[in-house]
């Protein structure tokens, strides 16, 4: 079993025990476009692990070539815990590729779906307004994995 | 049928129809939602009389306990490891087949008649919004402000749980919202102002724990769902039972007396669930950071929004200190050592 579906397998399970709790987070998710899941890839340059919610913050080109901080909610560290991600699943400089649902405005920010780590793990630090779970069966069995570029939307199903 | 056993009869129905919820109703629900909705609830136990306010619900409870068990700290229940939150039967109060997924989805139905008249046209504008869309669009948590009680009961974070026979401590993670329960003792406000918790009163009727709380600020039961007054009291019953499954739950019968917000009392069920597999992982609580890192505010059209890094009021919860030259004075040594 490679990394990946290692790290897959354990991220269900803990999705299993731990989902249940994270709905309401600390507010309301209506300021993302939950309709949509966006991938964007950079450098890792924060991983704030702190309540009330996560935050990881990346340098990714934006859609006119310009570098932007990219920054992603995630859940409170005690429900992304249960879904196998610590303070230290991400490295400043990591390469990844988050998945996530983009603020409506437009500015460079969404929620967190789910993570693909720079050694092609996959970390779930999604608050519950992501069935990460779902989510990543579906593009890995759409491909959407290996072809899906920076910037590139596909839609997250009907909510 | 009174209100309450009609509530009481709806707890129970979902309890035991939870889990055939249709693919509609899971897909139209938070998903998170429709799982916790699908944990087994016990049955709602509604106060032995209909008692017009909770102190005359405790003060029965205090007699028919004789007073209550006074407990040595060797036969004072223990209630150890971290618990996390379950199911509960709070939104069938308010909403037709009021499940927690029900709750906070479009399409619920309220209940006519079970808030006050000012209550009840809040609820239903609050309704209205998650029509529109698909959410309460602000949460007083948004600025950090607590949630208080009753919320309190429910909110899905960590909790741990100390008995002491003078006092019992309530923790939870969410917000560091400790209630203290002061055991055998009366009601007292020196500081002449409600809080987030109240004041906590309560005895022990051998293994299970009565609570008379009150002088409560005005919250919310949990989000998408109706307001509190700053006249709410609580009587709550806590006891330890074993799961099926082997495992352990803290079940919380309680009854709800707002003579501002509720045409009359009203009943729920609440469970904790005890969460080994949490301490396994590692999982401890920490103190819980919110005006220090949280960026997220209310807009001037009412809509939750962020601050982002860049924007002059952003707050970088993993920065610097008010003295970024002095050594040692980073947030987040960890993170920039590696």
């Amino acid at each position: 079993m490679n990394k990946t579906y290692l790290a897959s397998a354990l991220a269900l399970v803990m999705g299993a025990v731990g989902i249940i709790g994270s709905a309401l987070g600390h507010h309301s998710f209506a300021m993302f476009d939950l309709n949509q899941h966006r991938l964007i890839e950079g450098q890792v340059t924060e991983w704030n692990y702190n309540n009330p919610h996560s935050w990881l913050h990346i340098e990714a080109v934006d859609a006119d070539g310009e570098m932007k901080t990219w920054s992603f909610e995630g859940a409170a560290p005690v429900h992304a815990t249960r879904q196998g991600v610590t303070g230290n699943t991400f490295k400043k400089g990591e390469f990844v590729r988050v998945v996530m649902s983009p603020l409506r405005d437009g500015r460079p920010a969404g929620a967190m779906c789910f993570v693909v780590k720079g050694d092609g793990s996959i970390a779930q630090p999604n608050d519950g307004i992501c069935n990460a779970n779902e989510v990543i069966n579906t593009w890995q069995e759409n491909g959407w994995l290996e072809n899906t570029d920076h910037l590139t939307i596909r839609p997250a199903g009907e909510r | 049928m009174n209100t309450q056993r009609l509530a009481a009869t709806c707890g129970v129905l979902i309890a035991f129809g939870a889990g055939s919820l249709t693919a509609q109703d899971r897909n139209s629900a938070d998903a998170v939602g429709a799982e916790q909705a699908s944990m087994s609830l016990p049955r709602v136990e509604l106060p032995p009389r209909n008692f017009k306010t909770a102190e005359a619900h405790y003060k029965y409870l205090f007699d028919a306990a004789d007073g209550g068990t006074e407990h040595t700290m060797a036969t004072i229940p223990v209630w150890d490891g971290l618990w996390g939150s379950g199911n509960n039967t709070m939104p069938a109060i308010f909403l037709e087949n009021g499940t927690l997924a029900v709750a906070w989805s479009r399409g619920a139905t309220m209940k006519e008649g079970v808030l006050t008249t000012a209550y009840e046209e809040h609820f239903r504008q609050r309704r209205a919004e998650i029509e529109e869309y698909g959410q309460q669009r602000y949460d007083r948590l948004t600025n950090c402000e607590y949630p208080g009680m009753p919320r309190w009961l429910w909110e899905p974070y960590i909790k741990e749980f100390v008995n002491m026979p003078h006092q019992s401590w309530l923790m939870n993670d969410f917000m560091n919202e400790t209630r203290r329960v002061y055991i055998g003792k009366e009601h007292v406000n020196i500081d002449g102002k409600h809080s987030s918790t109240g004041d906590s009163i309560g005895f022990w009727d051998e293994d299970k724990l009565v609570i008379w709380t009150k002088w409560v600020n005005p919250a919310d039961y949990v989000r998408g769902m109706p307001l509190t007054s700053n006249k709410i009291e609580m009587v709550e019953t806590w006891q330890e039972v074993a799961k099926a499954d082997g495992g352990r739950q803290l079940v919380t019968q309680v009854t709800f007396y707002d003579p501002i917000g509720l045409t009359s009392p009203q009943s729920a069920v609440y469970t904790h669930d005890s969460r080994p597999d949490l301490e396994d992982i590692g999982v401890r609580i920490r103190n819980w950071e919110c005006t220090s890192s949280s960026n997220s505010f209310k807009d001037q059209d009412g809509n939750t929004q962020f601050y982002l890094p860049g924007d002059p009021e952003y707050k970088d919860p993993r920065g610097f200190t008010d003295f970024p030259d002095v050594p040692g004075q980073s947030l987040n040594p960890i993170f920039d050592e590696e």
